[in-house]
């Protein structure tokens, strides 16, 4: 995960829980939405077809016309309650939410209650299936009325389809009227603390030490850009340690008698160094984003 | 000057003694995920909270102390994971369907009596106008009716041929009665929840739709009156009806509750009402729904099968009387909530003029 992208404050919202703890989900993007929503339907016709099936081989073949209603009341059922119960059920999630890896969540830090999930999936056919079946076959909104009063119908359910692309968070009509949103899943996992040490590096430490003048020249951005570095594939790389060893010596001016060390252990001291050193700064109240001009 | 050392770090020492909670809920959060929050003992169930608690302080704490990046990331995630899992309505499905039914749908359409009553209102006065209009000239019929639904109940047909509609049917199989109820419950349904979806287009589509059924209704009512049918055709429509129509009436009300919240915003933005008041529209919405099930059993069965006017009649005056009380119960409740809520704040001595007025 780039520290960059996920940081990007447009595609986050941040919302308060009622401990008053506020917490940031990254907002779900048009495209994954739409994957998980072609997943679900999916899922929706192959159960129906399925159930279609069953029944008409074995309701069907006694009277065909309780076989039609009965796939009628499912149809019914499947297509309007699918989203909801899976939603309410499952902590916001359908099944194609949840390979996707996306869920709906109140916007106001709330309970998602099934109203609200109720709210949001009972506006999908006038958002989506009738646009689409308008842009497709224009003529078969309205059959009997006038061609022009069409062409209005039609752009007023274009304005239900684009709505998405006109609000900051990309919310639908129904995430609008229901107050919920659609986020990433978050996952992270929690990694060695880069700042602690195993026993055997505690045997070797500290074997570079820095004074405060050359700790007070970086920030926290750049620490933390340092931590994923470290964290990252590229800290397997040699010749990227390196340069990055090299570019820091140069910035934080390090003794040029003792310019000669080990790139990997000095970044890791540096690392911890400077953590120590700005930590203890914050908690004084001082709290340096960026490394000075 | 010597620099501090990894040892002496905060960040260092709260995590290693907090670590082991954090993988605690982590570990329970990851199996409600996958199984649901039943799966859990009841041991389990009772430290879910408080982990999630202490993970939240975590958390404040870790913002204020520690700048590694991936511990703050990890936790903010796992928060955010158990947040989601802590705050899910636990309650058993069947407490769930019993509340709405018996408090909140019942209360929210009497807490939105006004756009109900205008909702109300609109398809009475399409009926009123198609009523009239048709009843002084036949011919009008077809200005709100069209020929297709009309299917040969129009104002060319026999008196006789329009009677016979209303009392078909005795000979009719349950199958196909069946057959004929879904079909309208799926139909009626469909045509609800658009009038509710639509009130987000500032209600406009929403009164249209209300109105234009109340016209064919109306035109119905003007034609089979002028024929001398009236009774019959309300003793045919009402049994079902007073179930169908109050459903579209509410589903029009839910549409007219957005349509407020964009048109008259008062002191939040258009965005936040909809927010607020887009769930009590659902609410009302999926009351509705239901409805629209029962008054289809009703026309798919008992219609067709019972053809005598006074049972129709009879049938038509019990479905109003319990409509009306499951309605007036749940408004004297809010009543009697209401007039409580005032006694509170007056025991509180903060103002008792201004409710006294109200």
């Amino acid at each position: 995960m780039s520290a960059a992208h996920s940081r990007d404050s447009s595609r986050r919202i941040t919302i308060e829980t009622p401990e008053q703890v506020s917490l940031s989900f990254e907002l779900a993007g048009v495209a994954e939405r739409f994957g998980a929503f072609v997943l679900d339907t999916l899922i929706v016709f192959v159960v129906l077809i399925a159930a279609s099936l069953a029944i008409s081989l074995t309701i069907g073949s006694a009277s065909r016309a309780l076989g039609a209603a009965a796939v009628q009341v499912i149809s019914f059922l499947l297509w309007n309650f699918y989203f909801v119960f899976f939603e309410a059920r499952h902590q916001g999630r359908t099944p194609g939410k949840r390979v996707v890896g996306i869920r709906v969540i109140d916007n106001r830090g709330g309970p998602l209650t099934t109203s609200a999930v109720f709210a949001r999936n009972v506006t999908r056919d006038v958002e989506l299936l009738f646009p689409l079946v308008f842009l497709v076959v224009p003529s078969a909104l309205f059959p009997n009325g006038a061609v022009w009063s069409r062409y209005i119908a039609g752009a007023w359910l274009l304005v239900f389809l684009l709505f998405p692309l006109f609000n900051r968070h990309r919310l639908r009509i129904g995430d609008t009227i229901a107050g919920t949103i659609v986020v990433r899943s978050p996952r992270a996992m929690l990694m060695a603390d880069l700042g602690g040490m195993t026993q055997q590096q505690q045997a070797r430490r500290p074997r570079y030490v820095f004074t405060p003048q050359q700790l007070n020249v970086y920030g926290i951005y750049e620490l933390q850009v340092l931590e994923s570095v470290l964290r990252s594939p590229e800290a397997a790389d040699p010749g990227s340690v390196i340069t990055i060893c090299d570019r820091i010596k140069t910035k934080i001016r390090w003794n040029r008698d003792l310019w000669q060390v080990e790139p990997y252990q000095f970044l890791h001291d540096f690392y911890t160094a400077q953590r120590a050193h700005l930590e203890e700064r914050m908690l004084m109240g001082e709290r340096r984003e960026f490394k000075q001009q | 000057m010597k620099s501090p050392t990894s040892s002496s770090m905060k960040s260092v020492s709260f995590r290693s003694q907090r670590e082991r909670t954090w993988a605690e809920l982590e570990d329970l959060v990851g199996r409600v995920e996958k199984k649901g929050l039943a799966k859990l003992s009841a041991d389990e169930l009772q430290r879910l909270p408080v982990l999630y608690r202490a993970t939240m302080s975590s958390l404040s704490v870790a913002r204020s102390i520690s700048l590694d990046r991936n511990l703050l990331d990890y936790l903010e995630h796992l928060a955010a994971r158990a947040y989601v899992v802590v705050y899910t309505p636990r309650r058993r499905l069947r407490d769930q369907i019993s509340e709405f039914f018996l408090e909140t749908f019942p209360t929210t359409v009497v807490r939105y009596w006004r756009q109900n009553a205008l909702s109300a209102a609109i398809l009475i006065a399409g009926m009123c106008v198609a009523w009239a209009m048709t009843l002084s000239n036949p011919e009008n019929f077809y200005s709100f009716v069209d020929s297709s639904y009309a299917q040969g109940r129009g104002p060319e047909a026999a008196t006789e041929d329009l009677a016979a509609m209303l009392y078909d049917g005795g000979d009719i199989g349950t199958d196909e009665l069946g057959a004929f109820s879904a079909q309208l419950m799926s139909h009626n349904a469909r045509i609800g929840m658009l009038a509710f979806v639509l009130g987000f287009a500032a209600g406009i589509p929403a009164i249209y739709l209300l109105f234009t059924n109340g016209l064919t209704l109306g035109a119905f009512a003007g034609l089979y009156q002028q024929r001398g049918l009236g009774v019959d055709l309300w003793g045919w429509l009402l049994p079902h009806g007073i179930t169908e129509l109050s459903a579209v009436i509410l589903c029009g009300g839910g549409g007219l509750i957005l349509a407020g919240a964009l048109i008259f915003p008062g002191e939040h933005t258009r965005l936040e009402n909809l927010k607020l008041r887009g769930r009590d529209a659902g609410v009302i919405v999926i009351g509705a729904v239901i409805m629209f099930c029962i008054a289809a059993l009703i026309e798919g069965f008992f219609r067709q099968m019972v053809t005598d006017v006074t049972v129709r009649y009879s049938v038509a005056t019990l479905t109003f009387v319990l409509w009306g009380a499951y309605f007036l119960r749940a408004g004297l409740h809010l009543r009697a909530r209401n007039t409580a809520a005032p006694a509170t704040t007056q025991a509180g001595g903060v103002v008792a003029q201004s409710e006294a007025a109200t």
